[in-house]
């Protein structure tokens, strides 16, 4: 795929086939064939599997990475949870509502 | 009847029956209300050397290890013992999702919460890591112990307002400064983060005409010489094609400097930067200059190239890269044939006739 056209890209084409980052060639083209088998016709997965069906297309992909945003209110809803060490009451005191209010 | 006895009472005729199929429906009851693995270790009746008590122990230690940040291998490999078919299994499995949730290895948590038993208790949290992994909305139920284990980020929100302030008053300085910081603080746990926020002040700078020099500099002292260079060619590659040509040219340069190339890599390389002098020559007039500048950088990226894969450039002479003229299809030719397949239209515009690129940089 032409490299403009890549950097315009915001798909995440591992998490669209549902594979690892490490998955190599064999284990791409049969996520992107089941997949494709399931839902016809569908242009993102096979352009998800365009960008990385190939080791050099991984590294060209990785080269442009990551995509662009255009808010940095987005770079922050982006950015993933932080957890937070609270010990184990919270959690115990969380369930236990739940359970109680079911 | 309080909860409480009612649970002691049934933990007590699970202890005692003898019957497999009516101690099996017991403990499904149970679990389905035990509401924590303490609940069992404090429990008087049962002795210290049964076998519940010994698997309650385990999992109430790990669970408050855990969410501590006291976690060791240890505690994880007596986890690990603890049979599939024991009453405590379903907590045993959710201290392991948590573990991984407190390493960020939000994979690994969808795995762990997956195995987690439907119907058990422990099971409840699988919504919970299904909103955070989707960063999602939290249910109501889970706005508690959200508010209580998740940064609300608040730190970083302000640096991104400031940030955002910076660049609509078109100060250039003080947004390199403000995304300085913020990048020094987050660069080691968020890479990506700090990149995105790097290329996000690039789209700024240019924005308001300010040459990204200067950004490339900072680029280079945050991210270092090869993604530094990298950074820069990426950032600048919507607004100019023809100094991104040269950055990447420059990245791929620092990049065989290192030990460890890789030939997928340097495949890559070459054919982002065909595609980039493909859009050059088209929708730029290229000066000598700018084609000396590109010859002379081309001149050492063949020579280290010959070094490293002579057979990446055996096809191209000694007096084809010395004729400035011939540069961009020396370039274009090193990436080798493009793929057949069909490429989707571009969304965003590239910018027409654009000014040559200047060199104060080079």
């Amino acid at each position: 795929m032409n490299t403009l056209d890549i950097i315009n890209l915001t798909i995440n084409p591992w998490k669209l086939l549902g594979i690892s980052e490490d998955a190599g060639d064999r284990e791409i083209e049969m996520a992107w064939r089941n997949l494709s088998a399931a839902h016809r016709k569908n242009d993102t997965i096979r352009q998800a599997y365009q960008l990385i069906a190939t080791k050099e297309d991984r590294a060209k992909f990785k080269l442009l990475s990551p995509h662009r945003v255009d808010d940095p209110e987005k770079i922050l809803n982006e950015l993933p949870p932080q957890p937070l060490y609270s010990g184990p009451g919270v959690w115990y005191k969380s369930l236990t509502a739940l359970m109680k209010s079911k | 009847m309080s909860f409480t006895s009612q649970l002691q009472n049934e933990l007590k005729d699970y202890i005692q029956c003898e019957d497999l199929a009516e101690k099996e429906r017991i403990k499904k009851r149970l679990s389905a209300e035990l509401p924590n693995p303490l609940f069992i270790s404090n429990c008087d009746f049962i002795p210290n050397e049964h076998i519940l008590k010994k698997e309650a122990w385990i999992v109430s230690d790990a669970f408050e290890a855990v969410t501590n940040g006291m976690f060791s291998s240890e505690l994880f490999e007596q986890l690990k013992t603890i049979p599939e078919g024991s009453l405590l299994s379903p907590w045993a499995v959710l201290t392991q999702a948590v573990e991984a949730f407190y390493a960020g290895s939000f994979q690994a948590v969808e795995t762990f919460s997956n195995s987690i038993p439907e119907g058990s208790a422990p099971y409840s949290f699988v919504s919970f890591f299904n909103s955070v992994i989707a960063n999602e909305t939290l249910p109501e139920e889970w706005q508690r112990l959200g508010s209580s284990i998740l940064d609300n980020k608040e730190e970083l929100k302000s640096s991104l307002e400031q940030l955002n302030d910076a660049s609509t008053a078109g100060m250039g300085d003080i947004l390199l400064e403000t995304a300085t910081m913020i990048i020094r603080d987050i660069s080691r746990k968020h890479p990506d983060t700090a990149q995105k926020i790097l290329i996000w002040c690039f789209d700024q700078l240019q924005e308001i005409d300010i040459l990204p020099d200067k950004a490339a500099h900072v680029a280079h002292a945050l991210f270092g010489e090869v993604e530094g260079s990298r950074l820069t060619a990426l950032s600048t590659l919507s607004y100019d094609q023809d100094r991104s040509l040269v950055y990447w040219l420059l990245t791929l340069q620092a990049y065989l400097k290192d030990n460890s190339t890789d030939k997928s890599d340097v495949k890559a390389f070459l054919s982002i930067i065909r595609d980039v002098a493909e859009t050059v020559a088209l929708e730029f007039e290229l000066t000598d200059e700018y084609l000396s500048l590109l010859m002379t950088h081309s001149i050492s990226l063949i020579a280290s190239l010959r070094h490293l894969y002579p057979d990446m450039v055996e096809a191209i002479t000694e007096e084809e890269v010395s004729k400035p003229s011939t540069i961009i299809k020396i370039l274009q030719k090193l990436a080798g044939e493009k793929e057949k397949y069909q490429a989707p239209s571009h969304k965003k515009p590239i910018q027409q006739n654009s000014a040559p690129v200047q060199f104060e940089l080079f």
